[in-house]
């Protein structure tokens, strides 16, 4: 499966008919889906060693538990004062 | 329609290659919730360097807090919100025991609900790095993408 099929997966229960409301809320999912890819070169690095993680087997329930420490731990360091 | 969406994205999103390839390589909802959790730790951390330096102005810096918090909770959930709001790994979790329809759009939607969240979040983050840097890499096009899908929408739906 591809990028695109996955995130058509993700888009399968939105309304796709050819009511202009319908429309817009997809074309504003996909504006915000094309948004988020617009990376810089920090967050690109960050993201090759997930495609690494991808490739090299299945994905955890202690993956995830360690990318929540790690931004709770960006979090608790943003909301300081 | 897919097609036409899949060139739309392929032109938005050149340039972008282990992002993108991130998204790619994932191969179900569990690898794409990963990816976009994977995804916000990256941006947040680079939303905590640039509040923690000094030159950062606290409006700045208020307004990097606000949009992370509230992109935060679409992602690790918040067991402290009304009602509590479940991380993805949660809805991963129960999509994968349950296998209905139901848990499958209720993760589908929370995927939703954070690419959104993380939307503005980004967003957020670029204009406070112009505004201290100067520059205009890696600011967002606005509404292109969808302006461009809406004009092809009105020609051919």
């Amino acid at each position: 499966m591809n990028w695109q099929v996955a995130l058509a997966e993700v888009l399968r229960g939105m309304s796709l008919g050819a009511n202009l409301a319908g429309l817009q809320r997809y074309a504003g999912y996909l504006d915000s889906v094309a948004n988020l890819i617009d990376a810089n070169a920090d967050v690109e690095a960050h993201m090759k060693l997930i495609v690494e993680k991808l490739k090299a087997g299945p994905i955890m329930d202690s993956d995830f538990k360690d990318a929540h420490i790690r931004i709770q731990a960006d979090l608790d360091r943003l909301n300081a004062d | 329609m897919k097609y036409a969406i899949t060139l739309i994205l392929a032109g938005a999103l050149a340039g972008c290659v282990s992002t993108k390839a991130a998204y790619n390589e994932a191969e179900n909802l569990r690898e794409t919730a990963y990816v976009l959790t994977e995804h916000y730790a990256a941006v947040i951390h680079e939303a905590a360097d640039l509040g923690a330096q000094p030159s950062t102005p606290e409006t700045v810096r208020q307004a990097l807090k606000a949009s992370a918090n509230a992109t935060a909770k679409f992602v690790k959930g918040d067991e402290n919100a009304v009602p509590p709001v479940p991380s993805l790994l949660d809805l991963v979790n129960n999509y994968e025991a349950l296998g209905s329809a139901a848990s499958r759009e209720e993760l589908q939607a929370a995927i939703r609900n954070a690419v959104h969240a993380m939307d503005g979040f980004i967003k957020e983050l670029r204009l406070a790095q112009v505004s201290l840097r100067g520059s205009t890499r890696g600011v967002p096009s606005g509404n292109a993408t969808s302006d461009r899908i809406m004009a092809w929408a009105g020609g051919d739906i």
